[in-house]
């Protein structure tokens, strides 16, 4: 894995990272500590790292390292113990409860392990749900879901509620339902683990096309090496602590 | 979408949500059907008192305080006065229905007979107009005492009650069936008996010994406190609302009774005034209040309800009753509510996670959960609704019938509830309420939960 790292990028260390304009966000000196019962577990230990923007940026790193808390921090679902996170200039643990909800509908799309669709609305209203507060015209919600809907290949899925659809088609929803948002950044946690391979191919392609196509950045939180593909940059976390970064070409 | 989407999760979990609105709309049906009884009572009391006794009722100011121990000094000097006085008032006459004297007394009747003398309580009424008041029925209910067993052109015909009769020794004579005249008394050694009907017997005009009625004899204190005698004819007996005043109560023609207690005078105890339609009562009241005292005359202005408070206990009694019943039902409803919502929002704690990191507010997750509620509440609401007014359409056909307090004659239950729009819609919106205060508890639990909690809840 690590040689495959080396050979498919370069090393760059957190001094080699994108200066502060191109990067979309800022993790300094982040940690995070869970307490299950008695036990407090330290998820992230004094981080500082910068994401940079328009690009995919994968969070690498074995079960339990870390990766998903980082992905909480900067999906603004979580505030850091000490440090700052600061996503487009904004010091997103200084928001309070009701800011952080309108910043993450106005800047993060999230795209879930489990599909997280809601059951009893069908893919079209899965995605327009998330528009309802954008303040758009229902013509327009119609519009814009259809558009992202056809964009992963949906067109003749619209109707069908997540009971109906395989997990592949699932998590297509749930991609175009973070894209259409139009989301500064979308965070993706382990978004093929429950996929089989052929899946996994086809929703890596996807999520790589729409990176492309919209110059959105894709920060993707995963354990399986296979899955990082492509141009950007990489982040690894071992123990709660970023082991690697690398520019990925 | 947010009532889509509410709709849909009813349907999700569909046996779950059938039952929780079955408990809704039993708890709906039990209100429904208590409310529709109290109401039945609240038109039914106050249809059968304002039939005997009329809306307004006028003393002479005092007779409420002591009237009962100098009835002479507190009545009313020249009724015809009055009526006309409020009859000159063109707002008052279109409003009353009737308006009529009336005399109460008290003495002794004699059954020269059965030489037989017992204590009374009278009442002296203008029979057609106390039968026109007995058919008052502004509210359509169906409430028929029927006419008063007296005529205007039978000055001597009387009433009694069925335990007078019983006591004088009448039922044989009314040929009664269910009362029967006392044993054989036993009379003093002179082989006399002490009543007083002897007195009066020879000064009897010739028509009213060829009378076939049993013939009783009232003894009463004149005005000037001289004992004055009057023979009248009973027509019938009838079962009077208390055992007390059964045992004692006869009404005559007012004119006879008048002539007992005041001879020529204009005299009456009470003015009573029956409206043409309901809930005018305070208007007239202050209007024939005013008018009198215009015209100078210290007139004491009551509803029937001042007079007697037996009608506002009654209700008040149900009323509470009916708090307490809803009550019991809106803890029953809370409880199932808080259970269903909270099992709802087990869950459905992940969706709350992926709802919120979607970007949504709290406060729109927690309307999303009372959304549920609230149409769990119409659902059940709507339900009710149309039970009650099936069964209460089944129970009014049955005719089932009760005897208030106040009452000689049974009621016929007509639960009020088709027709009933403010315990209707009363009722929907209790439900709602409670459904909707219920959830707020479990929903505002739901929302607190942090959302990377709610995200990796199983």
């Amino acid at each position: 894995m690590r040689e495959r790292i080396s050979r498919t990028g370069q090393d760059v260390g957190l001094a080699e990272t994108p200066n502060p304009e191109e990067c979309i966000a800022e993790f300094s000196g982040v940690s995070k500590s869970y307490t299950t019962g008695r036990v407090q577990f330290q998820a992230l230990r004094n981080i500082s790292c910068r994401i940079p923007k328009g690009q995919t940026s994968y969070i690498f790193g074995p079960s339990g390292s870390g990766k998903t808390t980082f992905l909480n921090l900067l999906g603004v679902i979580d505030r850091a113990d000490n440090g700052s996170v600061t996503i487009l200039g904004t010091r997103v643990g200084d928001l309070s409860d009701s800011a952080a909800a309108d910043f993450r509908l106005r800047h993060i799309g999230y795209i879930f392990q489990n599909f997280n669709l809601i059951p009893v609305l069908n893919a079209l209203e899965n995605v327009e749900y998330i528009l309802l507060r954008r303040g758009l015209s229902p013509r327009d919600r119609r519009e814009r879901a259809e558009k992202y809907l056809h964009a992963v290949g949906l067109k003749d899925f619209l109707q069908r509620r997540p009971g109906e659809l395989s997990g592949g088609q699932r998590q297509r929803v749930a991609i175009a339902r973070a894209l259409a948002g139009e989301p500064s950044i979308i965070v993706a946690d382990e978004p093929t683990a429950n996929l089989d391979s052929r899946t996994t191919g086809e929703i890596v392609d996807l999520m790589q096309r729409m990176q492309d196509e919209m110059k959105t950045t894709f920060v993707l939180c995963t354990h399986d090496i296979d899955l990082i593909n492509g141009s950007g940059s990489l982040l690894r976390i071992v123990d709660g602590q970023i082991d690697h970064t690398e520019r990925l070409s | 979408m947010i009532w889509q989407i509410a709709t849909r999760n009813l349907f999700r979990n569909a046996r779950r949500s059938l039952m929780t609105v079955f408990a809704i709309g039993i708890s709906g049906l039990a209100i429904l059907l208590f409310g529709g009884f109290v109401t039945s009572i609240w038109f039914g009391l106050q249809t059968s008192i304002v039939q005997e006794q009329g809306h307004i009722q006028i003393f002479k100011r005092g007779y409420q305080d002591y009237g009962a121990a100098d009835p002479n000094a507190y009545t009313i000097d020249h009724y015809p006065t009055v009526i006309d006085t409020i009859l000159s008032v063109p707002e008052l006459r279109s409003k009353v229905a009737v308006i009529t004297p009336q005399v109460m007394l008290g003495g002794i009747a004699g059954n020269q007979r059965e030489d037989n003398s017992k204590t009374f309580i009278g009442k002296g009424v203008v029979p057609s107009d106390y039968s026109r008041m007995r058919r008052w029925d502004s509210w359509n209910l169906g409430i028929r005492q029927g006419d008063l067993p007296l005529r205007d052109d039978d000055p001597e015909g009387a009433i009694v009650g069925i335990g007078m009769a019983r006591m004088l020794g009448l039922c044989d004579e009314l040929r009664m069936t269910e009362c029967k005249d006392p044993p054989a008394r036993v009379l003093p050694p002179s082989g006399k008996g002490a009543d007083f009907s002897d007195l009066i017997a020879a000064d009897l005009p010739a028509s009213q010994n060829r009378d076939t009625r049993p013939r009783l004899d009232l003894l009463a204190a004149g005005s000037g406190g001289a004992p004055n005698i009057v023979s009248v004819f009973v027509n019938a007996a009838q079962t009077q609302a208390t055992r007390a005043v059964d045992n004692a109560m006869i009404m005559l023609p007012f004119e006879q009774a008048r002539k007992l207690l005041y001879g020529d005078a204009q005299r009456a105890t009470v003015v009573l005034v029956q409206l043409r339609e309901p809930n005018e009562n305070q208007a007239v009241k202050a209007l024939i209040a005013q008018t009198l005292a215009a015209k100078g005359l210290d007139m004491e202005v009551l509803t029937f309800n001042e007079v007697d408070p037996t009608f506002n206990r009654v209700f008040a009694m149900f009323s509470f009753i009916f708090a307490v019943v809803s009550l019991v039902l809106a803890v029953v409803i809370v409880f199932t509510i808080i259970n269903t919502v909270t099992m709802n929002v087990m869950e459905r704690i992940n969706e709350v996670g992926t709802v919120r990191a979607l970007g949504f507010h709290r406060a729109a997750v927690f309307r999303q959960f009372l959304a549920e509620s609230f149409l769990l509440g119409l659902f059940g609401a709507t339900l009710a609704l149309v039970l009650g007014v099936v069964v209460s359409k089944l129970l009014n056909s049955v005719g089932i019938q009760w005897t208030p307090p106040s009452n000689a004659a049974p009621l016929t239950i007509e639960l009020m509830v088709a027709d009933n729009l403010l315990l209707l819609g009363g009722t929907v919106g209790f439900l709602a309420l409670v459904t909707v205060v219920a959830s707020i508890l479990p929903a505002s639990k739901a929302v607190r939960i942090p959302i990377v909690q709610a995200l990796h809840h199983a």
